[in-house]
């Protein structure tokens, strides 16, 4: 499967999500064409952006099932309300933003019902530096399981307060600049950075034990 | 040269990557224990937490998603366009549920009763020259009759009378004459 997330630096991952139109025609003409009632318009949109709103919805969550319905939530309000999308921002600026309010609300309300249900992790990850780094053999994590590290940083993720886990899913995970961050939450980039920044000294007590 | 790590520290999480920090920032790093540790430790927490984004669903799950969605767009557009349609109103009545239908019978019967009922009970008005005749000459009927019910003799009157000048004998017959005897 083709990963909207995997590339070897924040450059390359930010390319990656600002540049969704794979060939074929643009979003803002695919939305012109579903503003009209082009259901085919509006499902090519969704292909081409569901990967990155499910992973948003996903990490926020930390719950397939959850992710799933939202995702297809997500795309059913954004259909409804496609008319008053005036094309000040990028499509998929404006659809990642009713993500972001959905999911944040939902998780808000479902905290005292809270179940992780995780994807396993492609085998790529064993090529990657953090990884690689982590088993190595003065690592004392040498011998950590994948599953055990992936219960590990969701379950330090789900520590954190919704904004401050939207911003570490959208920097960190999905390579998203500062700016656009601040567009999608209605906020300036210095409140991303801030936010950013209290965000991994969290995370950093949570996750003492990997970084000695 | 004195290292402002504070300062320092959160410009650093302006750069989250080696690859962007400005040469200021990389030669700080350098020169300062402190912010390289620091550095490092918050390099490590965002390349961890980057794991995550090896994990993803299978395509089934995403095209499962998408026909969902696309189907309950259909939807909604076929109802929205049912609604939209100009619909006669025997089509309406005929397909209309039952209980509607008899709320309607039942309601025009009411009204019907209604009607019936006021009808019968209300004060009519006279508005045409014939039914006012008529009211006026049953107006003066009824005045003619009062008249002569007052010119008749007021009978305690009379009894007053007869008691103070008449013997008893003749007031028993007075009283039979004038009808109160019992």
């Amino acid at each position: 499967m083709a990963v909207c997330f995997m590339s070897e630096n924040d450059k390359e991952r930010s390319a990656d999500v600002q540049a969704p139109e794979e060939g074929g025609e643009k979003d803002s003409v695919l939305v012109k064409r579903a503003q009209g009632g082009d259901v085919a318009a509006y499902n090519e949109l969704m292909r081409r952006h569901q990967g990155k709103i499910y992973g948003l919805i996903y990490n926020m969550t930390g719950n397939q099932q959850d992710a799933e319905d939202l995702v297809q939530e997500v795309f059913l309000k954004g259909f409804k309300v496609l008319k008053r999308f005036k094309g000040k921002s990028s499509f998929y600026t404006w659809i990642y933003r009713i993500a972001i309010n959905r999911t944040i609300n939902f998780v808000k309300k479902r905290r005292n019902r809270f179940a992780i249900s995780l994807h396993d992790m492609d085998a790529a990850v064993e090529a990657d530096p953090a990884y690689v780094e982590l088993s190595s053999k003065e690592s004392p994590f040498r011998d950590a399981s994948l599953s055990e590290l992936q219960q590990k940083l969701n379950a330090a993720l789900q520590t954190l307060s919704e904004k401050h886990r939207a911003v570490v899913v959208l920097h960190d995970i999905q390579g998203v600049p500062h700016e656009e961050i601040g567009k999608m939450l209605g906020c300036s980039s210095g409140t991303v950075r801030s936010r950013l920044f209290y965000a991994r000294q969290q995370l950093q007590a949570e996750l003492a034990e990997f970084t000695p | 040269m004195k290292c402002r790590c504070a300062k320092t520290k959160k410009r650093l999480m302006a750069h989250p990557r080696d690859t962007d920090l400005p040469d200021d920032l990389r030669a700080t790093l350098e020169s300062c224990p402190e912010c390289r540790a620091f550095w490092s430790r918050m390099q490590r927490i965002s390349g961890l937490i980057a794991l995550k984004r090896y994990e993803y669903p299978d395509l089934a799950t995403l095209d499962r998603c998408r026909r969902d969605v696309h189907q309950r767009i259909l939807d909604l557009q076929a109802k929205a366009q049912a609604q939209a349609e100009p619909v006669s109103w025997s089509a309406v009545w005929g397909t209309t549920l039952p209980a509607f239908r008899f709320s309607m019978a039942a309601l025009f019967v009411a009204l019907l009763g209604l009607h019936i009922f006021s009808a019968s009970h209300l004060p009519v008005l006279h508005t045409s020259e014939r039914s006012m005749a008529e009211h006026l000459q049953r107006a003066e009927q009824a005045q003619a009759d009062q008249l002569a019910q007052d010119e008749r003799p007021n009978p305690e009157f009379t009894i007053m009378m007869l008691s103070n000048w008449t013997p008893r004998v003749q007031q028993d017959s007075a009283v039979q004459f004038i009808g109160l005897g019992q």
